[in-house]
């Protein structure tokens, strides 16, 4: 576990590259003026990362999750926003696509997809409940071969460019959570309206808005998985996506630590470069081992969902560390910087503002913290 | 079996689980006794040397476990969690044999090496602190004419 496979150390390599050429020097851009990166995803298809774990048949690159972590930290380390779309392609929609939809569907829902032709997103917080997912009160409700939906839903990622999203509504209101059912509703269709565009703190250049469902209406056939499986579907979907966001939150920490430490080497002061200082040298000391330590349970979490292990705790092990540790690294990194850290001349408050919803988004840290507790308390019962 | 994203190798499990063991059966209904008398196990090294965990990562040739650094780390981890006291003696113990085993010449090793990582000499020390010098080590005092 001290490098990479060849496979992994090349792939990082090609992702690397890209990041350094394609993304780094646009980010900033990107960000300031709320421009969705639409090259820079198409490029990202074109290497296969918009689905990096789905299997050859299906349109995917057929690797597995640690080539995910691995890809997903150093797209993210040139931009954290392209990291979002690419993760929400990846974890929120074509794998739980890849594992629950029939062959029929995954012709039309996840092929182009996969692929990166198209892009997917996954509607299940609502303005009413974020944390508290099982209490959704979205409806679908058969009427003949279709399902009627309404409601709405929040903080949608990739809202305004996707061509379909996964959506969770309850079919049976008595059975609560177990009453919620998924399903795939293409976009866009009628009856499916989205919400203003969000003004957000980072991650900016992806979009998020409301979806809006009013008697939207959608064949029989696009029920994914079981009725009242919805539930199952987006806890196991999460499980994976944390894996996702705690690369993405670590490629935005790599970054922040890179250019504080060469910062560091440059800026004079007190006679020399400020990284003579002790009082620097503990700052990219602490900075460099809590990257290495989130990389290690990262890492850990994706090589334990490929064995087929259990790997719930881990993910949110990972997740909370890493986004924890995206939010630490970015606020020392802007420290080493000074008043250079606070303007846009320089990426570090771009970086300080795209790790903090990393600690929101997919389960705020209080979140994992609950999922973590009740595994080891189990643990030990 | 500790499951971790590695998988351990069939050695690197066994030495965690004799280990384990060990601080179960013989450790851990002494820890407290041994901390309140502040005494010190020494039959213990005796027994841990047999184990081969005197010396984890020295030759078999001179009574070690010829096993790599995870191993040791398992091991340390193994015995901490029954007793901590006996847990740095072992890692201490280790270090010693490590020094020994990578700069030691043969007679040296015959003569401290081999009785260290059987259990038989008691146990190693390294001595490199100073009362005025502890994390600035090169400003050690100490001399030998």
């Amino acid at each position: 576990m001290y490098q990479l496979s060849e496979t992994h150390e090349m792939l990082r390599e090609t992702c690397r590259d890209f990041a350094d050429k394609e993304l780094a020097p646009l980010a900033g851009e990107f960000d300031q003026k709320h421009l969705f990166p639409e090259n820079q995803v198409k490029k990202l298809a074109e290497l296969g990362l918009m689905s990096v774990a789905v299997e050859e048949r299906w349109g995917g690159s057929g690797l597995d999750n640690l080539a995910y972590a691995v890809a997903m930290e150093e797209i993210s380390r040139g931009c954290a926003s392209v990291g979002v779309v690419m993760s929400v392609n990846n974890s929120l929609y074509c794998d739980p696509v890849s594992k629950k939809a029939t062959d029929a569907q995954k012709e039309n829902f996840l092929k182009p997809f996969a692929t990166g032709e198209k892009l997917g997103c996954f509607a299940l917080t609502e303005p009413g409940n974020g944390s508290d997912a099982g209490a959704a009160s979205t409806t679908a409700v058969r009427d003949g071969d279709e399902w009627v939906i309404n409601g709405t839903k929040s903080w949608i990622t990739n809202g305004y460019e996707a061509d379909a999203t996964i959506v969770f509504a309850t079919t049976d209101k008595s059975q609560k959570h177990r009453g919620i059912s998924a399903f795939l509703v293409p976009m866009p269709t009628s009856g499916l309206s989205l919400g203003k565009k969000e003004d957000k703190l980072g991650i900016r250049a992806s979009s998020t808005c409301n979806l809006i469902f009013e008697d939207c209406r959608i064949p029989s056939d696009n029920l994914l998985g079981e009725p009242g499986e919805g539930f199952k579907i987006a806890m196991m979907t999460l499980d994976g996506g944390r894996i996702g966001i705690a690369a993405q939150a670590l490629g935005i920490a790599q970054a922040a630590f890179e250019a504080a430490i060469a910062y560091s080497q440059e800026r004079k002061a007190f006679g020399g470069p400020i990284s003579n200082l002790q009082t620097i040298q503990f700052k990219l000391a602490d900075m460099a081992t809590r990257i290495e330590g989130a990389r290690l349970l990262t890492w850990r979490a994706a090589m334990l969902k490929d064995a087929g292990e259990r790997y719930t705790k881990e993910a949110a092990m990972a997740k909370l560390v890493a986004s924890e540790t995206s939010t630490f690294v970015t606020h020392q990194a802007i420290q080493i910087f000074g008043g250079n850290g606070y303007v846009t001349e320089y990426p570090v408050e771009r970086h300080y503002r795209d790790a903090r919803i990393t600690e929101i988004y997919e389960g705020t840290s209080e979140i994992q913290r609950i999922v973590i507790a009740s595994n080891v308390i189990k643990e030990f019962a | 079996m500790l499951k971790y994203g590695v998988s351990l190798t069939e050695e690197q499990n066994l030495i965690y689980e004799t280990a384990k063991q060990f601080g179960q059966d013989r450790l851990k209904p002494n820890a407290e006794k041994w901390d309140v008398e502040k005494t010190f196990p020494e039959e213990v090294l005796a027994q841990l040397g047999e184990l081969g965990l005197m010396g984890i990562c020295v030759p078999m040739d001179h009574g070690g476990a010829e096993a790599d650094t995870l191993s040791y780390v398992l091991a340390l981890q193994a015995l901490a969690e029954s007793c901590a006291s006996t847990s740095v003696t072992v890692a201490v113990c280790n270090l010693a044999a490590n020094v020994l085993n990578q700069f030691g010449n043969a007679s040296q090793k015959e003569r401290w090496l081999d009785p260290l990582v059987q259990g038989r000499l008691g146990a190693g020390s390294f001595c490199l602190s100073e009362p005025h010098c502890g994390s600035d080590a090169a400003a050690l005092k100490t001399t030998a004419t």
